[in-house]
């Protein structure tokens, strides 16, 4: 049995506050094996940007991980040291942003970005580093390569700088990519380009993808399995098939029930009363317990994640669970 | 009714005030420098009941009491505890007495200035065309000349006082100040609560002085602060060169100048105090100023 | 295009349910709307232009001779992407905005002729929901000031402060919000409950038209929900008329009678709900729809449409979709489509529909 490429245990990030620390992220376990694309699916305040950030290193001082362990391809990445850490970073784990503009600098020419990201990693030469950046730049896309090279951030449109971080976030074929809203600042065609050239990508690299976004939308386009985030933990898990389908978790399929689509036409959007508690405030027990039309006593507790069926992957985090549609 | 059942709200109303007053006190440098200010300023209010001296008047000085050094005892049984000057001014109430000037010129120069400045900035900012253009022509022509030399051209045709040194403070300060409130007035401009005042046909004149103005006080408010500070010393130094206040009544700015002579002899306490006051009062006013940047800074809010 | 997955019964919806939108009188009308923007130029500038020294700046044509007509009661939906021009067309029929030519009709009557008392009733009854929940709020006033400022200042509530005050709460409570927490500022509250906050204050003025500027795209999903029902809810209960502008094409169709889509200042199809959405003919508008994601169970494979969206500062020649349009010939890079009718209340800009 192949060892999964990125296996998440009972991870944990806190920010410290007045009364002592806050938990943003809550005991999120999961895993993602080579090749394979998991959604990370959330609101605003569910915690999952964090968990991407997490994984790559990047939470900002004074957050931390506070427990759990990240194991990338045995390794624990809790216990590497800064260095070592920037070692794995761009080389085999390798993140891209909502906003471009975290990736690229706005003073610096493409190619001189994409040489130094190269040789950071690799000791090859100039030419040859500008070589693979240009086919880089063609691979994603981006027509007229070489022109494009010598160009500044600035001169390019939003989905192009967008491509060029993607362009650059596959400069050595990392084993995973973490993706963090990529494409939720852009317009729905480029949206559509973006997605195609991501897929065509992992595809032919057998690249990892974690793909966090608040759109279940382009998640269930894209991704082989998705997990929902609420209030800092995973509510639910499984294929999208699974998940979409037949929601367990009551927040899941309030989440699918409020979106238009999913609606007739002109009627009442099934709506979640109430909003996402902040990290700061969270209620006894179930963190869903004050908007769930399902809650009763036992919710004062924090259920613990249990599977769908004896030998399902579908996992969710409930107590009074939604009845599992059958096929 | 209300779908929004449960909300973790902050407990009560929260003022915009008491939001900037709750992060103004995170910082132990600005709290310090706010302690500072008003000790200074309660020294400067009480001067006359603090001081053994009145240092401006000139029947109590006695000059055979001149550069005496600290501790040392006067012939009424009096103890110079900084020694005295050249004139026989007890230096503790120079000091005291110079603090108040300084600080009636400091802050004076500033609050008038600002309201020029302002004015005209929120006028040029929110009206535009040529009016904009027109005052922020004159903003750059002001800015143009080096503050000391428009200032010594001014008292040099008003000739020497407080209130021509005000004045002349106050010319060359306020374009900093529209300069301010302008770019302050162009970004609030184009927010969408002054567009929602716009659709809601508020007038014009309300939503200048009742939407923009008090939005922009933020940047107004910190750079008025650090202005105090160097109105101050702005006011010190042109006495120092002597075209600010009389010679009878020194600020701290005089009272450096005329000690100056006296440092290589040895007689440092005639300037070096009074150096020493000024500095203190400077930087207490730069570390509130600084704070207040932050405070007032929507961003840095949680 | 929607899977009806909660109802067995099928469309038509609430919307259309009404009667006969045609019969019903317009409340604006725009025709030959056009904006441009180009940099103000100062003194020295104009004085280079005028001895032929610098060239005259590059202009925007944010909006290019757009016609459009909301009738009472009904919800139009206006669609587009980044650069489109909808965000200006909004501004311009909410007066903040004066168009660059072009001529408004409220309620039948041009603009241009109406007194001033007129002009004034046509823009406090016509109001806007604004996109950015942070930016759309007063952050130093308190949420009653919000609320009343406007119909104080207007003369429309009538009494004293105890008149005034409940009328606020009376406000407050119809979006959704508890009148206790009126004492609070903007930065106290949520972004969902602050867009309450900004319908709360569009409404005091009882507007007959609003329109809503993407108003639940900085919103969750969840949020957008609640926020939508109570759009629809308040049509229902006031009896109000919306242009719904929004680049969420599920959005869109959830509560719109009828489409119109954008593209680049032009109008490229509009037509009842329906037909744009299961009947679309302009290619642009399949495109859209085509990209757009919605939920499915399976993985799809992404075909995208060529090309970026083209500068507004230098737009195409012709039919400004032809450098990405799959099914482009000679006519459409020479000559501008007009938007005309392919059907009964169903137009398209397209030359395609000439050829038969």
């Amino acid at each position: 049995m192949s060892q999964a490429l990125l296996q998440v245990e009972q991870l944990s990030t806190a920010f410290p506050a007045i009364n002592g620390a806050v938990r943003v992220v809550d005991g999120v376990s999961f895993s993602v094996d080579r090749g394979m694309i998991l959604g990370l699916v959330g609101e605003s305040g569910s915690g999952k940007s964090m968990t991407g950030f997490s994984i790559i290193g990047l939470v900002e001082k004074p957050g931390r991980i506070d427990a759990g362990r990240i194991l990338f391809d045995g390794v624990d990445l809790t216990t590497l040291s800064p260095e070592e850490m920037r070692r794995l970073r761009g080389r085999r784990i390798a993140m891209i942003f909502q906003d471009p503009m975290m990736t690229l600098n706005p003073v610096l020419r493409i190619e001189t970005q994409m040489v130094e990201a190269l040789r950071a990693h690799r000791s090859i030469s100039r030419q040859e580093a500008r070589r693979l950046s240009r086919d880089a730049l063609g691979e994603v896309g981006i027509p007229s390569p070489d022109e494009r090279l010598a160009a500044y951030p600035h001169q390019f449109s939003g989905g192009m700088r967008q491509r060029v971080a993607i362009a650059i976030a596959l400069l050595h074929r990392p084993d995973l990519i973490i993706a963090d809203e990529p494409t939720t600042a852009l317009d729905v065609t480029i949206q559509g380009q973006i997605l195609a050239a991501v897929q065509k990508l992992a595809a032919e690299y057998n690249t990892a993808l974690i793909w966090i976004s608040h759109d279940l939308a382009v998640v269930s386009h894209i991704a082989d399995n998705v997990a929902v985030m609420y209030a800092g933990r995973i509510v639910e898990h499984g294929t999208v098939a699974e998940v979409v389908h037949s929601p367990r978790h009551p927040y899941t399929a309030g989440l699918l029930g409020s979106i238009p689509s999913r609606n007739r036409r002109g009627a009442r959007l099934a709506q979640i009363p109430g909003s996402m508690p902040s990290p700061h405030s969270l209620p006894v027990g179930c963190s869903f317990r004050p908007r769930c039309a399902r809650a009763d006593r036992q919710c004062e507790q924090m259920p613990a994640m249990i599977p769908s069926g004896a030998e399902s992957l579908h996992t969710y985090r409930c107590f009074n669970p939604l009845s599992q549609k059958t096929q | 009714m209300a779908d929004v059942a449960t909300e973790a709200d902050k407990a009560g109303v929260e003022t915009p005030t008491a939001r900037v007053v709750r992060s103004f006190i995170q910082s132990y440098a600005a709290m310090m420098g706010l302690v500072v200010l008003v000790l200074v300023l309660l020294l400067a209010i009480f001067a006359p009941y603090i001081t053994p001296q009145n240092p401006y008047d000139l029947l109590q000085l006695d000059i055979m009491d001149g550069r005496l050094p600290p501790r040392s005892e006067s012939m009424t049984g009096m103890t110079y505890w900084l020694g005295t000057d050249d004139q026989g001014r007890d230096m503790y109430s120079a000091i005291l007495y110079g603090l108040r000037i300084s600080l009636l010129v400091g802050v004076s120069s500033a609050f008038f200035a600002v309201l020029v400045g302002a004015v005209l900035g929120l006028v040029a900012g929110y009206v535009g065309g040529r009016t904009e253009s027109a005052i922020m022509r004159l903003v750059d022509l002001h800015l143009a000349f080096p503050a000391i030399l428009t200032a010594l051209m001014i008292l040099a045709i008003l000739g020497k006082g407080i209130m021509n040194v005000v004045l002349a403070l106050v010319i060359v300060e306020w374009a900093t100040y529209a300069r301010t409130a302008r770019g302050a007035v162009l970004v609030e401009r184009r927010k969408e609560y002054i567009e929602a005042a716009e659709c809601l046909v508020i007038p014009r004149r309300r939503i200048l002085f009742r939407h923009l103005l008090p939005n922009c006080l933020a940047p107004l408010i910190v750079i008025g602060t650090i202005q105090v500070a160097r109105a101050i010393a702005l006011e010190a130094t042109l006495s120092f060169l002597g075209l600010g206040v009389p010679v009878t009544e020194p600020s701290l700015g005089l009272l450096i100048s005329t000690g100056y002579q006296y440092m290589l002899s040895g007689q440092y306490w005639m300037s070096f105090y009074p150096g020493i006051a000024l500095l203190v009062v400077i930087v207490a006013i730069n570390l509130v100023g600084d704070q207040l940047r932050v405070a007032l800074n929507p961003r840095s809010h949680s | 295009m929607t899977t009806p997955t909660n109802d067995m019964a099928s469309p038509p919806a609430a919307g259309a349910g009404r009667q006969d939108q045609s019969v019903r009188p317009p409340l604006w009308e725009l025709r030959g709307i056009s904006r441009t923007f180009s940099n103000r130029q100062d003194v020295v500038s104009r004085l280079g232009m005028k001895l032929n020294l610098i060239k005259p700046p590059a202009k925007v044509h944010a909006l290019d001779s757009v016609n459009l007509t909301v009738r009472k009661g009904e919800v139009v939906g206006l669609v587009g992407e980044s650069g489109c021009g909808k965000s200006t067309l909004g501004r311009v029929v909410a007066g903040v905005l004066p168009p660059s030519s072009g001529e408004l009709y409220w309620h039948g009557k041009a603009l241009s002729t109406l007194s001033g008392a007129e002009r004034h009733s046509a823009r406090l009854r016509t109001q806007m929901v604004f996109q950015n929940p942070f930016a759309s709020l007063n952050p130093r006033m308190p949420v009653s000031e919000i609320v009343a400022e406007a119909p104080r200042v207007h003369g429309i509530i009538k009494g004293g402060r105890a008149a005034e005050q409940s009328y606020v709460d009376e406000q407050l409570r119809r979006a959704g919000l508890d009148p206790a927490m009126k004492g609070r500022y903007a930065h106290q509250f949520s972004g969902g409950q602050r867009q309450r906050i900004g319908i709360a204050r569009a409404l005091a003025v009882q507007p007959e038209f609003l329109i809503c500027d993407e108003a639940v795209a900085a919103l969750d999903v969840s949020i957008q929900a609640q926020i939508l029902n109570l759009f629809m809810d308040l049509r229902e209960q006031l009896d109000l008329t919306y242009l719904f502008i929004s680049h969420d094409l599920g959005v869109v169709e959830h509560v719109s009678d009828r489409v119109a889509i954008m593209y680049l200042g032009r109008i490229v199809e509009e037509a009842a709900v329906a037909d744009v959405f299961e009947r679309a003919n302009h290619p642009y508008t399949l495109a859209l729809l085509q990209e757009a994601p919605h939920i499915e169970t399976r993985k799809r494979r992404f075909s995208a449409i060529k090309g970026e969206l083209p500068s507004a500062l230098n737009p195409p020649s012709g039919c400004y979709f032809h450098p990405r349009c799959p099914h482009a010939f000679e006519r459409c890079r020479a000559e501008r489509p007009v938007l005309k009718n392919i059907a009964a209340d169903h137009k398209s800009a397209c030359h395609l529909n000439d050829r038969h």
